[in-house]
């Protein structure tokens, strides 16, 4: 019995290949891009799982008050993590670390950047890392010992063992190496390509025994056993008992390694928000709703071709068939179309891992022998195979065959109404889609396009590192020279990421109640020009700041603070005990933040770092190649232990848009799937209508119609469906967009006509779609499909 | 008003080809009645769609009133079918989902008669068959003789030359049957041709002529009167 069962699905299949294809290809696709979300939501939930102690890590957070505001820092001083673990019950090792930082290691004639971190001992305990060769008690015995992580140590040494070798940092110092720990696979949070003990970096920075310098990140394991509410109830004023009332502008809590990567955003007042999250949920919905949609068309497609088959259930009926066969006939039929799907979507998500994770900027991988991912594409072939079977099973299955032979046409009835409904479900979802991309571009390209304050384009940076502070007119001359170069200016932060910030600054007039952070830049009297900024007022330094060395100047939102036009050159500022006299106003450049109205209030002053960034201004219209080959070889004439490494000013500009862009692009990707498989949908209502309408479209034929208006017939009730889409898919565009741009404080209005797009395309997609089978329903020979009635 | 000549129909599948029509010539007059005779799968049908522009002819001539028509692409033949060519059939046709004068309207319609001029031609033509008390109801709601009563007024709504009947009575008891053929001899009495395929020698009496046709050819015209 199966054998016939599963011959005749073959054959039904293998019969009307070309409804199977679509039906298998659309259920695949639905599948592909259902699974390649989950992949990409299984790698966001189960970052950090490898930690055996996950659940007991946590990152000391502190919470600082600015004119109302609440800001959450992940930043915690020198002293505070032996401190907390000396004093506080529950905390079984704390430690602290770098924010990290790229040196360039040397072995013999190898020299590469790699990224690691000065970090106390405690913290590989605390990450529970595994050493492949050194051990726990050896790793940090010296001082200058630093710790490889697996490939890195590959890379200089091979297959040899690497503890006893010596590596030159930054062409500087030379160090032991002193173990070999496992990498941490690529969803984790810490990432080290090497570790040095903390007490070296401690060393050079007399700044970290200050406990109101918060500059290091401190993680802390608690014991299993701990009360998190009692140590978080001692830490929130424990900077403030220890330094006896001294030190009171932070309160800190630890913040769980489980919430990381999921929430680990806070609002003004301080409290947590949902973070990558909201993204993770809204993406699983609309997977959910893929799978669903292309779960139900691949019923849909089924019950439209059940016309066809009409007869053959009632033949089967009486030559005896029972009902309960014919219901088994058509599951197996459904589970095999479901199977060749699954395996099609295999081979497509395979296919498309790749350019998926070039888009997303992940590395997912498939396994399939991973339990969970054998179970979810086993789930998806029952439950599609069942819930796609069911319907036209139960359905055929009851065809009254006396009826059915004689050609009488069974009414769709509640199907009808599911079909139809499906419709327009899957045109909202789609509608929706189309005006959440729409608007998500425009409002991306709304702030690519904004007015930075600064020129960005033909602007190179590249780190001031190794000798090159030490070389710093020479070079400047040089590239100069070349007649390529118009400007060189330095900056100690790149300005697309201004990390330091402090408040206590005062000028004459300012509410003493009130506390600003205001940001400091250092930058050099090129610094300006190179980024062809203007000045509101004042003027800029003066070339090596001759009498120049307590002068600062402010941005315009500063200088407006401090008074309404602005115009405040001349003026003092009080920091540190020191006096800063105000020779300058720049009018507003966006820093860190590109998408909000104002910058921060700044401050630069005018300081020569040994490092920093170099902005390289060419002149218009030179050739880049060649001018690039010039700076490489000035560069490295001045600085030949340093590879030279550049990126364009644009290039860091667009990193801003990383985690928006890849909002964009899964959206854009669900929109066009969304419409492909409402327009299968669709596809086989319009099939199924036409199948139905065929003797009614032959009268009319018959009568006088023209094909166009039979087409135009015909596709009325799919434009009228459409259109209920766009009506319901409106109010929940707009509803969802305004709640999405309400995060950005420079942003754009929507526009109606990003709706009348949506809606025409639509209706566009749809005509097009209905019309091939609305042509082939009036161009068929009228009297042929009447004697076939 | 009808002149077909050496008419040639062939329907291929991707293994055979049997000859529909072979070599036929047939002959009709303005205003005649003709009824078409012959057995099942004979070519009467198959014909009659021919000459109601419904099917192509493979070779031959097809002139109607004087014009050559066998090579009229879909347009022209919808146009020369919807302003000159009425149809009844066996089955009659009627479209489950409008009411009795909306079929009727239906070629009005299509030629573009202006909604005052259809509403006045078809309930004259409702009157005419009899039917105007059903106006509003669906053809489900009709006898088997009242429904091809709507059909035949379709097929005059627009005042044809030609009305094609094929098998009109073929779906009706005796009384209603006797009913439609009473119809077609007053419309044909008032001046519109009329071809009719039939397996009835008792409604063939009705006609001025019977063509009786075997595998495809004419063999035999009889004069009725």
């Amino acid at each position: 019995m199966i054998k016939i069962f599963i011959k005749s699905a073959f054959r039904n299949l293998w019969k009307t290949k070309g409804y199977s294809f679509l039906n298998i290809f659309g259920l695949a696709v639905g599948i592909t891009a259902a699974a390649l979300i989950f992949l990409w939501v299984e790698d966001q939930v189960t970052k950090n799982d490898h930690f055996p102690n996950k659940k007991d890590i946590y990152v000391v957070k502190s919470k600082q008050k600015y004119d109302g505001a609440t800001y959450v820092f992940q930043a915690t001083p020198g002293p505070f993590a032996k401190a907390i673990a000396d004093d506080i019950a529950g905390i079984k090792h704390a430690a602290r670390l770098d924010w990290g930082q790229n040196f360039l290691l040397t072995v013999g004639d190898k020299a590469i950047f790699q990224r690691g971190s000065y970090a106390d001992p405690a913290l590989l305990d605390i990450l529970s890392v595994e050493y492949v060769q050194g051990d726990r008690r050896s790793a940090f015995s010296e001082l200058n010992n630093i710790v490889l992580n697996e490939s890195t140590a590959k890379r200089f040494f091979g297959d040899e063992a690497a503890v006893g070798k010596t590596i030159r940092v930054n062409n500087d110092e030379s160090y032991t190496v002193s173990g070999v720990v496992k990498d941490f696979p690529e969803n984790s949070s810490f990432k080290f390509d090497w570790i040095i003990d903390f007490k070296k970096y401690q060393l050079a920075n007399p700044w970290l025994e200050n406990w109101g310098s918060n500059g290091l990140i401190t993680v802390v394991q608690l014991e299993p056993t701990a009360n998190l509410s009692a140590v978080n109830a001692t830490l929130l004023d424990f900077a403030k008992a220890k330094t006896n009332g001294e030190v009171t502008f932070y309160q800190n809590f630890l913040y769980p390694m489980t919430r990381w990567n999921l929430y680990d955003v806070f609002d003004s007042d301080g409290f947590e928000q949902e973070g990558a999250l909201k993204h993770i949920r809204l993406f699983s919905i609309i997977a959910w709703v893929v799978l669903l949609i292309a779960c139900i068309n691949f019923m849909n497609l089924a019950t439209a071709r059940s016309e066809k088959r009409a007869k053959e259930v009632g033949m089967r009926k009486v030559v005896g068939a029972k009902r309960y066969t014919l219901i088994l006939q058509f599951l197996s039929e459904a589970l095999i179309s479901a199977a060749f799907a699954v395996m099609l979507a295999v081979g497509l998500i395979y296919l498309s891992i790749g350019s998926f994770n070039s888009l997303l900027n992940t590395n997912l991988t498939v396994d399939l022998l991973e339990p969970t991912h054998l179970y979810f594409l086993g789930g998806i072939l029952l439950t599609c195979g069942l819930l796609a079977g069911s319907y036209p099973a139960f359905y055929l299955s009851s065809f009254n065959p006396l009826k059915t032979l004689k050609g009488a046409k069974q009414k769709a009835g509640t199907a009808g109404f599911i079909r139809r409904g499906l419709v327009v479900l899957q045109y909202t979802a789609s509608v929706l889609l189309v005006i959440c991309t729409v608007i998500i571009y425009q409002q991306i390209q709304h702030t690519k396009n904004r007015d930075l304050g600064f020129e960005r384009s033909q602007v190179i940076n590249t780190s001031l590192q190794g000798n090159m502070a030490k070389h710093l007119d020479v070079i400047k001359d040089q590239l100069k020279a070349t007649g390529n170069i118009e400007d060189v200016g330095v900056s100690d932060n790149n300005l697309m990421d201004i990390g330091s910030n402090a408040s206590g600054f005062d000028w004459e007039g300012k509410d003493p109640k009130s506390q600003i952070l205001i940001s400091i830049l250092n930058a050099d009297d090129d610094f300006i020009p190179s980024l062809s900024m203007t000045l509101h007022d004042g003027r800029n330094f003066k070339p090596h700041f001759t009498g120049d060395s307590t002068s600062v100047i402010v941005n315009a939102t500063l200088a407006k603070m401090m008074q309404a036009d602005g115009m405040v050159t001349g003026q003092t500022l009080h920091w540190n005990n020191e006096l800063h006299t105000i020779i300058g106003v720049v009018n507003d450049f966006m820093f860190n933040s590109v998408f909000s109205v104002n910058p921060e209030p700044l401050v630069i002053f005018p300081t020569n770092y040994e490092y920093g960034t170099l902005y390289i201004k060419t002149k218009a219209g030179v050739d880049l190649p060649e001018t690039l080959s010039q700076i490489e070889r000035i560069i490295k004439a001045n600085n030949p232990e340093y590879p030279f490494e550049y990126r364009f000013l644009d290039e860091t500009f667009n990193s801003k848009f990383t985690s928006v862009v890849r909002v964009q692009n899964l959206a854009s990707i669900f929109a066009v799937l969304s419409i492909f498989i409402s327009c299968l949908g669709l596809f086989g209502l319009a099939s199924y209508s036409a199948e139905q309408r065929a003797k009614e479209i032959s009268i009319r034929k018959i009568l006088g119609a023209s094909i166009g208006r039979l087409v135009g017939m015909l596709n009325k009730e799919f434009i009228l469906l459409v259109s209920l889409s766009c009506l319901i898919a409106f109010p929940l565009g707009w509803w969802f967009m305004h709640d999405w741009l309400g995060s950005y404080k420079y942003r754009i209005d929507i526009s109606w006509t990003v709706f009348l797009l949506a809606a025409c395309l639509a209706i566009l997609i749809a005509v097009l779609t209905v019309s091939s089978h609305a042509w082939r329903a009036a161009t068929a020979n009228p009297t042929k499909t009447l004697k076939e009635q | 008003m009808i002149k077909i000549t050496n008419l040639q129909k062939f329907y291929r599948t991707e293994e055979v080809e049997t000859v529909a029509l072979n070599d036929l010539n047939i002959h009709v007059q303005e205003g005649e009645f003709v009824a078409v005779m012959g057995p099942s799968g004979c070519g009467k049908s198959t014909l009659l769609n021919i000459i109601g522009l419904l099917d192509d002819l493979d070779e031959g001539s097809y002139v109607f009133n004087n014009v050559e028509v066998a090579k009229f692409n879909e347009r022209k033949r919808s146009d020369l079918r919807k302003h000159n060519i009425g149809f009844v059939f066996q089955s009659f046709n009627l479209i489950d989902e409008l009411t009795v004068f909306e079929n009727v309207e239906l070629p009005l319609i299509y030629t573009n008669v202006p909604a005052a001029e259809r509403k006045k031609r078809v309930e004259e033509v409702l009157e005419k068959v009899q039917i105007m008390h059903r106006r509003n109801h669906f053809p489900q709601q009709l006898s088997g003789g009242q429904q091809q009563r709507v059909a035949v007024a379709r097929a005059v709504v627009n005042n044809p030359k030609l009305i094609l009947a094929d098998e009109p009575t073929g779906n009706l008891d005796s009384s209603n049957g006797n009913e439609v053929m009473n119809l077609l001899t007053e419309l044909n009495e008032a001046g519109t041709t009329i071809v009719m395929v039939t397996h009835s020698e008792h409604d063939a009496k009705f006609s001025d002529r019977v063509i009786r046709m075997l595998d495809g050819q004419v063999i035999m015209e009889t004069t009725t009167v």
